[in-house]
């Protein structure tokens, strides 16, 4: 489903956020990208979504190479959804941003109607169709980010750091969730528990490169290669002292 | 600050066609820039309007004096250039007075009431709405979508000077206002905090497969009975230009 081979980037101010890194991913896999501060996780999802393009080495999403020509492919079937929710929420309802897209491909309203109320069920938020999206909490807007993304029907999720700021229920809610799609899922976070949950394979990124890419629960085991990543157990592994 | 929430909701109460919200708020705007230099008194009876639509759509008064208070050192500035240029006495009512501040006066009523008539239209009409109406007129839809991502722009800017400026209060509790010395810091940090998130916005909107050919702007259908309203207010404004010369 997703290739990824020797891909390099460097912000213009020089700084060498992604080196050399190379992976792939399986149809219906459910991926969790790991590191601390500055490691490269949200600059390689933007990788993966065209956002940034890179200095050398080539992306493959679904059999296509990833360049000018492609990406309009590409993104219709790879959906994204961003670190601050409110960044991805800029029309005057829940409704509106969640037909945006679907607009955009000028569908007709009966077509929207129907797949925009297909996403809000999905995501439990039918309710809030009717309300601006930026009066919504935090958790309600994590969840309406992903219906304006599941709208456009993706086979991949990229999802970056999708439980930050979230309360408990919250939180809860978008691991249920994230547990129940089919889609095949990449997905960026410090919340290691929720890696623990949701992702069968992990990545450890660390200064742009891959340190580890295997099984999660070997990785999120291992205490000192986590605390030499500036990571640590999930707090669900993490004795009573 | 207009609310886009206020603005949606109170649509949803009263239905009025955008275009003939539209129409009828240029022609006004333009009658009252039409008038005289010294047109204090005639200019009155055409504050009726925006008050009527105020009442009507009960709108909030806080926000339209906010509006005005913003606006009006500018007019003032602009104004008070009328009593270094104007040194004449004319008859006003049963008074002479100097001509600048009759003029200076009739520019701040200009003023209110063209403020006045847009801040009405942005209250009741949702900006999308809008869009559909100037796309109805023709206008070059690029010229209409870079009107809605600036009106965008102007609430994402807002959100981050208030950010700014609640950082600034909590760190300097002693100052009643930001000092003159840090203002070029804050507005250089402003402007490429919201340059960045404006950039963010966009890149959303690309993955959402947004083009300016392709954006989605609804037109709602003029009827014939809206019609009929816009025609018989820009009328009465017009008539009334036309009498009171």
């Amino acid at each position: 489903m997703i290739h990824v081979s020797n891909i390099y980037y460097s912000y213009s101010d020089g700084h060498e956020a992604i080196r050399n890194i190379s992976f792939s991913v399986q149809d219906g896999e459910c991926i969790g990208i790991i590191g601390a501060n500055g490691a490269g996780k949200s600059t390689l999802l933007k990788l993966l979504v065209g956002l940034y393009t890179p200095q050398s080495g080539c992306i493959v999403i679904d059999n296509m190479r990833m360049s000018k020509q492609t990406l309009r492919h590409i993104r219709r079937i790879v959906g994204f959804t961003f670190q601050q929710a409110d960044d991805q929420l800029f029309m005057p309802t829940v409704y509106d941003d969640v037909a945006f897209a679907l607009r955009n491909d000028d569908m007709n309203e009966n077509e929207v109607k129907q797949q925009v109320t297909n996403a809000l069920k999905t995501v439990g938020a039918v309710h809030l169709a009717d309300r601006p999206p930026y009066r919504l909490s935090e958790g309600e807007k994590r969840l309406v980010t992903l219906a304006t993304v599941l709208a456009m029907e993706p086979k991949i999720l990229l999802m970056d750091e999708p439980t930050a700021a979230l309360d408990p229920k919250a939180r809860r809610t978008l691991i249920h969730l994230v547990q129940s799609l089919p889609h095949t899922k990449i997905v960026t976070t410090h919340d290691l528990d929720f890696v623990f949950e949701c992702c069968e394979r992990t990545i450890v990124l660390a200064n742009g490169t891959i340190v580890y890419d295997g099984p999660t629960e070997d990785v999120l085991t291992n205490e000192p290669f986590l605390r030499e990543h500036h990571l640590e157990l999930p707090l669900m592994l993490q004795g009573r002292k | 600050m207009i609310d886009a929430h206020t603005s949606s909701t109170q649509t949803q109460r009263h239905d009025v066609h955008p275009l003939s919200m539209l129409i009828i708020t240029f022609t006004y705007i333009f009658v009252v820039a039409s008038f005289h230099s010294y047109a204090f008194i005639e200019m009155m009876p055409l504050s009726l309007y925006p008050i009527t639509m105020i009442v009507f759509y009960r709108l909030s008064v806080r926000h339209i004096k906010n509006v005005l208070l913003a606006s009006l050192p500018f007019i003032i500035v602009i104004g008070g250039s009328q009593l270094f240029f104007i040194n004449e006495r004319i008859s006003f009512l049963h008074w002479h007075i100097e001509a600048g501040w009759l003029a200076l006066a009739t520019l701040v009523v200009k003023n209110t009431l063209a403020i006045l008539a847009a801040t009405v239209l942005l209250l009741t009409t949702p900006i999308e709405q809008l869009a559909g109406a100037l796309l109805s007129l023709r206008i070059p839809r690029f010229l209409v979508v870079q009107l809605l991502l600036t009106y965008r722009y102007i609430f994402l800017f807002l959100e981050e000077a208030k950010r700014l400026r609640q950082a600034y209060m909590l760190r300097a509790p002693h100052h009643r206002a930001i000092q003159l010395s840090v203002w070029g810091s804050l507005v250089g940090h402003l402007l490429l905090r919201t340059f960045e998130r404006a950039e963010r916005v966009y890149e959303a909107m690309t993955l959402r497969r947004f083009s300016i050919q392709r954006m989605h702007i609804k037109i709602k259908r003029w009827t014939m009975k809206e019609m009929i309203y816009t025609y018989v207010t820009v009328m009465l404004f017009i008539v009334y230009r036309l009498v009171v010369i």
